[in-house]
């Protein structure tokens, strides 16, 4: 029996030379050159061989460029030809194309590694739902330009008192705890914190299983509860969906679980387990132990520098109250990835991607003396092209895209670069110190092109995502949707409903993008686009339907086909009118489409203005002139005469000597050669 | 009415001769062996058949095909003979260049 190359590279052979008259030839070639081979050689030789070959092959025919092409296709035609062209000449070096396209690749690569660190640190640390609305007030220390402290529990009880119902919806604050989990299993040490009862709305995150602290929970004595983190649910407690209600050993305490986090919300600082933060109501607050950090949800609607107002007002207060603990103490707002960031990182991180943007430069000026070099290496083939006829601009066309193709080559190997480069750096970081550096986990090479919603929500678990979607900010997509609804009169589903939700999504915005341009608008749309062609389109002018109006194409075809049927009418409205037009030049007349805008208006004394059979044309009489009637008349020079008829462009009627006016009106003008048209026919 | 000149490039004419001497037995596979063991010149298949294609273009081949064979995967076979049009442009290259090596043995040596 014969050996059989491998059938798939075979078929895919067969595909690629479809284009090549001696198709079945070529596969049946190399078929029987492969069996030849494989009896000289081994299988695994021949198969290599054949893939070899077949691949050479399909390159060649499926980028091979044609002989000949028409002089005036379809720029997309031409575009896919200086494509093809561009390919070839890149595959022809492939040293220099693989040294510009590694080049390129480290240089991106570098600064989107280095700038996927500061997305994760710096942008967005934290994947809690509009985090830019979790704000961090912090008091300022005494002499110590910007220098934060914590916050004193007095001062925190007087700011949740006092900012309640204002800019700051929720005030919440919480402190470290070192948590000792006994019972069950062996003893365990897990990070926790003491939060304050609004901690999680503050986060914009409920429990995946049970509630969130109560305020009455505050109180000493009563605080003996604890929630626990999705990951310690799970290692510690097997995933007990029955743990709600249940007690546990705490620092040698019994406390009673009221809830499991989802999965993900581990704030702040790789946080597993929390517990509220109690007050004794016997004994006044401290208001000098700074033990507290303290965040809060901006209300709808404010910002962060009215937060910063109030919260400047009540630390006014705070002083002239409390002189001796509050002395030159204020208070500054911050949003909570600015507060919870290391001093100093910012500039560390900008100072790497300067260095990455430096080294991205350094790569770029090394390719530009490659492409230097091989430009001088090229010269002459440049002057062949150029003798041959091949214009600057196409010259310089191929060269952007040769450009272009090598940049996009290099974009799949700058995003393996990246992702290579972070997952060096991400494990030079021990394990133990990841909790505490927020997004560390988050450095990724992502595609993600919005602010905060989407990514987190990918990274937020089923709990949370829920939630989120219910109380999504509106998207431009919605809103268009908005724009076009008074035309359907459809009713709007309400916001948490399952539909409502989606629409945020690709999909949705598109249907809303269709939904948008609802008829009206469309036809405005249309009228607006043919106005801007009109110059050509004579039906337009004369008040051909916007049904016709939107299904104009800018092909040249439909625009012959549109004059001859003017031309038409034209030449039996003179035939009825006695005249017979001499060949002659052509010359405009006069912008009649101005005419006609002024006279649809209602300007006064625009529509006197107007020829007689321009009106008829606007009131629709079927046998009115065209418009190419009135906007041309001859000159009785024999210029053109009895010439064929042939569509022609301003440029071709410039080249014939005609007026510049006349060239203006472009395919108009094809209508302006009627006599010498009827004489060829 | 006479005929349009043809002319051959270099690989042409090779082609052509290895197209004379192969006689009945005159395919792609065979011609391109022929091509690397007489005239030491090795090119890619795509290049083969894009110079017989042309050359089939400019009259001086002539293709027919043969039996489907098993051993091609039930293709056939692509054979080619050198028409009197591709014969006079050989003897038309052979004249040219004899006429221009002629009075130049003694620059260029006698073999």
């Amino acid at each position: 029996m014969n050996p059989r190359p491998p059938h798939l590279l075979e078929r895919f052979l067969d595909r690629a030379v479809a284009s090549s008259p001696y198709r079945e030839e070529i596969v049946g070639d190399l078929h029987e050159a492969y069996a030849a081979v494989h009896a000289r050689r081994s299988a695994a030789y021949a198969r290599g061989w054949y893939a070899l070959h077949a691949l050479r092959l399909a390159a060649r025919y499926l980028l091979r460029t044609p002989a000949v092409f028409p002089k005036r296709g379809h720029s997309m035609d031409r575009l896919a030809m200086d494509l093809r062209l561009a390919t070839r000449s890149l595959i022809k070096r492939p040293l220099m194309t693989a040294t510009v396209v590694m080049t390129l690749a480290l240089g991106i690569g570098a600064n989107a590694a280095i700038f996927g660190i500061i997305d994760a640190l710096v942008i967005r640390p934290f994947t809690m739902r509009d985090v830019d609305r979790i704000v961090m007030p912090v008091q300022t220390v005494p002499n110590e330009i910007g220098k934060r402290e914590s916050v004193t529990p007095a001062n925190f009880l007087d700011w949740r008192r006092d900012l309640e119902g204002k800019s700051i919806q929720d005030l919440a604050a919480f402190e470290w705890w070192e948590a000792n989990l006994m019972g069950r299993d062996e003893p365990e040490h897990a990070l926790g914190f003491h939060v304050s009862s609004r901690f999680f709305d503050v986060m914009g995150v409920r429990p995946a299983l049970g509630r969130p602290f109560l305020r009455e929970e505050e109180i000493l004595g009563r605080d003996r509860k604890v929630m626990l983190s999705d990951g310690l649910w799970r290692r510690r407690f097997g995933q007990d969906p029955s743990i709600v209600g249940q007690a546990v050993l705490v620092d040698g305490a019994q406390s009673e679980v009221v809830g499991v986090m989802p999965p993900g919300f581990d704030f702040p600082m790789g946080a597993e387990i929390w517990a509220p933060l109690a007050f004794d109501p016997k004994t006044p607050p401290s208001r000098t132990g700074t033990s507290l950090t303290v965040v809060g949800r901006l209300a709808p609607g404010r910002t962060v520098a009215d937060a910063q107002a109030e919260m400047a007002v009540i630390a006014a207060r705070l002083q002239r109250d409390f002189p001796r603990e509050n002395r030159d103490r204020g208070v500054r707002v911050y949003t909570v990835a600015a507060g919870m960031r290391d001093v100093g990182l910012d500039a560390i991180l900008s100072l790497w991607q300067a260095a990455a943007l430096f080294v991205l430069l350094i790569a770029c000026a090394n390719i530009a003396n490659l492409l230097l070099a091989r430009g001088a290496e090229r010269a002459r083939e440049m002057a062949v092209r150029l003798a041959l006829g091949s214009s600057r601009g196409r010259i310089i066309r191929e060269s952007m895209l040769e450009s272009l193709l090598l940049a996009m080559a290099a974009v799949p190997l700058a995003l393996a670069a990246a992702w290579t480069f972070l997952t060096v750096i991400r494990s030079f970081m021990p394990a133990r110190l990841i909790r505490f550096v927020a997004g560390w986990n988050e450095m990724a090479v992502d595609g993600r092109n919005d602010r905060g919603d989407a990514g987190a929500r990918r990274r937020r678990g089923p709990g949370v995502r829920g939630a989120a979607g219910a109380a999504d900010v509106p998207r431009p997509g919605r809103r268009r949707a908005e724009v076009g609804r008074p035309h359907r009169q459809r009713p709007r589903p309400p916001a948490s409903s399952p539909r409502a939700g989606r629409r945020g999504n690709r999909a949705g915005d598109a249907a809303a993008r269709r939904r948008t341009i609802e008829r009206p608008q469309r036809d405005a749309l249309s009228c607006r686009l043919a106005g801007l062609r009109s110059e050509r389109r004579p039906d337009v002018q004369a008040g051909a339907s916007r049904g016709a109006l939107r299904g104009y194409r800018e092909p040249p075809a439909v625009c012959r086909r549109v004059d001859r049927r003017a031309e038409r009418r034209a030449r039996c409205l003179r035939r009825g009118a006695g005249q017979r037009p001499a060949g002659g030049r052509l010359e405009h007349v006069a912008p009649c489409r101005d005419r006609r805008s002024a006279d649809s208006r209602g300007d006064a004394g625009a529509g006197g203005r107007l020829p007689d059979c321009h009106r008829r044309l606007l009131r629709g009489d079927a046998d009115a002139a065209p418009l190419g009637a009135h906007l041309h008349r001859r000159r009785s020079s024999g210029h053109g005469a009895g010439r064929r008829r042939q569509p022609v462009d301003g440029a071709q009627v410039l080249a014939r000597g005609a007026t510049r006016s006349a060239a203006s009106c472009g395919s108009a003008a094809n209508r302006g050669r009627p006599s010498s048209a009827s004489a060829a026919t | 009415m006479k005929a349009e000149e043809v002319y051959l490039g270099e690989l042409e004419q090779l082609l052509l001769l290895i197209v004379l001497r192969l006689a009945g037995d005159a395919y792609a596979n065979p011609i391109g062996d022929e091509l690397e063991a007489s005239a030491g010149r090795r090119i890619a298949r795509g290049a083969l058949y894009t110079a017989l294609e042309r050359l089939e273009v400019k009259g001086c081949l002539r293709s027919t095909m043969g039996e489907p064979l098993a051993e091609r995967g039930g293709r056939a076979r692509r054979y080619f003979t050198v028409t009197p049009t591709g014969l006079r442009a050989l003897r038309n290259s052979r004249r040219v260049l004899l006429g221009l090596w002629a009075g130049l043995e003694s620059k260029l040596g006698a073999s």
